[in-house]
């Protein structure tokens, strides 16, 4: 534990924003191209299995196990594909849709991606087995031995059933982060392991130039894109920056700010509101990175992250060694003012939000008047960063409600003493232009939920909330 | 994504769907190669029959030598139309007709390639750098499994060596006979 904070000097705010309704819909037509695009894909595959006569053969199961098997396969590896996209920490993925959906959108195309390869592994090996009259366990056996590249496919699909078994939320809560991490790491391989077969033995590539063409393609595009993203750009970028912590400050009786700093910081590129991963390159934590806002706006001089003790690793931190090595990988997220469409904003924060809250304050364009903050705490005294917070509304002429004190009624964000009206109320009262502002929201997940309520009830837009919730 | 774009690109989805299985219904009905797993299905072509047990039996060597005068030179296709599992496989696929071929026809007995179901010992005739024809010296097949033979010689022809696509429902023999291919072809 280090010393006192390093003198807080605000760093100038952006000067120019864009805002206006045409940003929120570019957006939106952005999203929807990708996604058109990423459909597209499916069709491609299955429209090609169909010019080829494909549905003409499901006159008897014979047939039928068949064209299941080719459709499915098609269908499964094409999904995979951007299955694995779309965790590869690609920027254009992100930045439209913010690491956290792209996450969700993975995780909820796991299980029917496995469905799909299940059906399509079962389907071959019954119509093999069928077709020469043998048992499931002797056809297996002979595929694996005489039929090209089968053996490989197998393992694959192993790998595969590994991965999503072990990735289901009771297997989660049972395996440690490490070791659920390298059986993950082993998708890479059995989507690898999967390619020969498909060239080779499987029906719809090998002769068919457009197919050919496709899939190579898809594959290239998806490899380039992990390769580069997931793994080479975060390790050139760190090795260059050669970041260390320079000190640790306690903010609060259970918060420390973490200051990190390098060469040339600028190359971080990162805004306001968004996130890194850290990893804190000792012996112990090397392999596991954790989530963190940055706490203050981006400059040249330092990354700082203020991090509650959450018990986990967090309870380690403030006794982290000044000079120790760290890597960050990112920025991440949309909580930015990229995402803002009005003049008007209202930042939102309780507890272990604050940190991307002050962040932004200290950075959003912003004229006297146009910035509302509110701070919901347990107590003034032991409130993290809000010396920091009044210091920078009272530098810029922003409007700051703390709120403190135990919790009113069980639905309420708000605590106990003003819930004497509705919350929305209060909320109107806090910010007369609360349906016309653009409302960025950071605190734990029930919490957010209820302020989001309260903001629905006053009206405003669902496309000017913004919410990055801690659920981590 | 916007419930516009969503009607739009669903519509378009089914539409392209339906059209191309509209496309694809006649072209396979016509003429799908037969997955038939009753014994006894015979093919028309020069290869020998199935037979339940699988031994050897020389091939009619007459039929093959005329077979390489009679068939045309049949320019590298890469039509996706005229790939093996397209189902069109017992037609010969469609012909570019070129004048009088200037280089004269060599041909290559590949090695007996044995498998799970039979053998394939193929004859391979070459003019300039085209296969013009693939003759089954000696290729068989049980139950009536050997009806792949006239779609993998046309697939061996019109994709000019042995990349096309796995033919559905005879993977063992799509591979033997590639492989007996691929021998031949080798000796060139």
């Amino acid at each position: 534990m280090n010393q006192s904070a390093p003198q807080l000097t605000l760093t100038p705010p952006n000067t120019r924003v864009r805002l206006g309704a045409k940003k929120f819909v570019q957006l939106k037509r952005s999203q929807d191209l990708i996604e058109t695009f990423a459909w597209a894909t499916v069709v491609f595959v299955a429209a090609m299995f169909f010019m080829d006569g494909g549905l003409a053969r499901f006159g008897n199961l014979n047939d039928i196990l068949q064209s299941t098997s080719r459709l499915t396969a098609l269908i499964g590896t094409d999904l995979l594909l951007i299955h694995t996209l779309l965790v590869a920490r690609v920027p254009w993925i992100d930045k439209l849709y913010g690491h956290d959906k792209a996450t969700v959108a993975h995780k909820k195309l796991g299980k029917p991606i496995l469905y799909v390869i299940t059906a399509h592994f079962l389907a071959s090996l019954i119509q093999f087995a069928i077709a020469d009259g043998k048992s499931v366990v002797a056809e297996m056996i002979s595929l694996f031995t005489t039929v090209p590249d089968m053996w490989s496919a197998t393992v694959g699909f192993v790998l595969m059933l590994a991965v999503v078994v072990s990735s289901i939320n009771a297997a989660r809560k049972k395996l440690s982060y490490e070791v659920w991490y390298v059986i993950h790491l082993l998708a890479y391989i059995s989507i690898l392991a999967a390619v020969p077969h498909q060239f080779s033995t499987g029906s719809d590539i090998a002769g068919k130039p457009l197919q050919t063409l496709f899939w190579v393609s898809l594959y290239l595009f998806v490899a380039l894109n992990v390769v580069w993203y997931r793994a080479l750009a975060p390790l050139v970028l760190n090795l260059g920056l050669g970041l260390r912590v320079s000190s640790i400050v306690r903010e609060s009786s259970d918060t420390v700010s973490i200051y990190v700093s390098g060469r040339g910081l600028e190359r971080l590129g990162g805004q306001a509101g968004q996130f890194y991963m850290l990893r804190v390159m000792n012996k112990a934590n090397w392999g596991k990175p954790h989530p963190f806002s940055i706490s203050a706006a981006p400059n040249n001089r330092f990354v700082r992250f203020t991090i509650g003790d959450r018990g986990d690793f967090t309870s380690q931190l403030p006794d982290l060694k000044v000079g120790t090595r760290v890597f960050l990988e990112g920025p991440y997220g949309v909580f930015t003012e990229e995402r803002r469409t009005k003049e008007k904003v209202t930042l939102i924060c309780a507890g272990v939000g604050a940190p991307p809250i002050r962040a932004l304050a200290e950075s959003m364009a912003a004229r006297p008047g146009d910035i509302t903050i509110i701070y919901r705490v347990r107590s003034y005294e032991d409130a993290a960063l809000l010396s920091e917070i009044e210091q920078v509304a009272r530098h810029r002429g922003f409007r700051l409600h703390v709120l403190s004190g135990k919790r009113g009624s069980a639905n309420s964000w708000l605590p106990g003493h003003l819930n004497d009206i509705p919350d929305h109320a209060r909320l109107i009262e806090m910010n007369p232009h609360i349906s016309e502002s653009d409302v960025y929201i950071c605190g734990p997940g029930p919490w957010t939920h209820a302020v989001e309520k309260s903001l629905k009830r006053v009206g405003t837009p669902a496309s000017q909330i913004h919410a990055e919730e801690f659920a981590w | 994504m916007r419930s516009a774009t969503k009607t739009f690109v669903g519509l378009a989805g089914i539409g392209v769907l339906v059209a191309t299985a509209k496309l694809g219904l006649p072209a396979a009905g016509a003429n799908a190669y037969p997955v038939a797993l009753t014994p006894g299905t015979t093919s028309s072509s020069s290869e020998t029959t199935a037979t339940p047990t699988p031994t050897p039996t020389t091939s009619t060597t007459t039929t093959t030598s005329t077979k390489t005068v009679t068939k045309k030179t049949t320019k590298k296709t890469t039509k996706a139309s005229t790939s093996a599992s397209s189902g069109s496989g017992t037609t010969t696929p469609t012909p570019t007709p070129t004048p009088a071929p200037v280089a004269s026809s060599t041909s290559q007995t590949s090695s007996s390639v044995g498998y799970r179901f039979g053998t394939v010992q193929l004859k391979v005739t070459k003019k300039g750098s085209n296969i013009t024809s693939v003759d089954c010296l000696n290729c068989t097949a049980t139950n009536g499994r050997s009806a792949a033979f006239a779609s993998l010689k046309a697939a061996a022809i019109s994709s000019n060596g042995s990349n096309f696509g796995n033919l559905g429902g005879a993977t063992y023999t799509t591979d033997a006979f590639k492989r007996a291919l691929d021998n031949a072809l080798a000796k060139f």
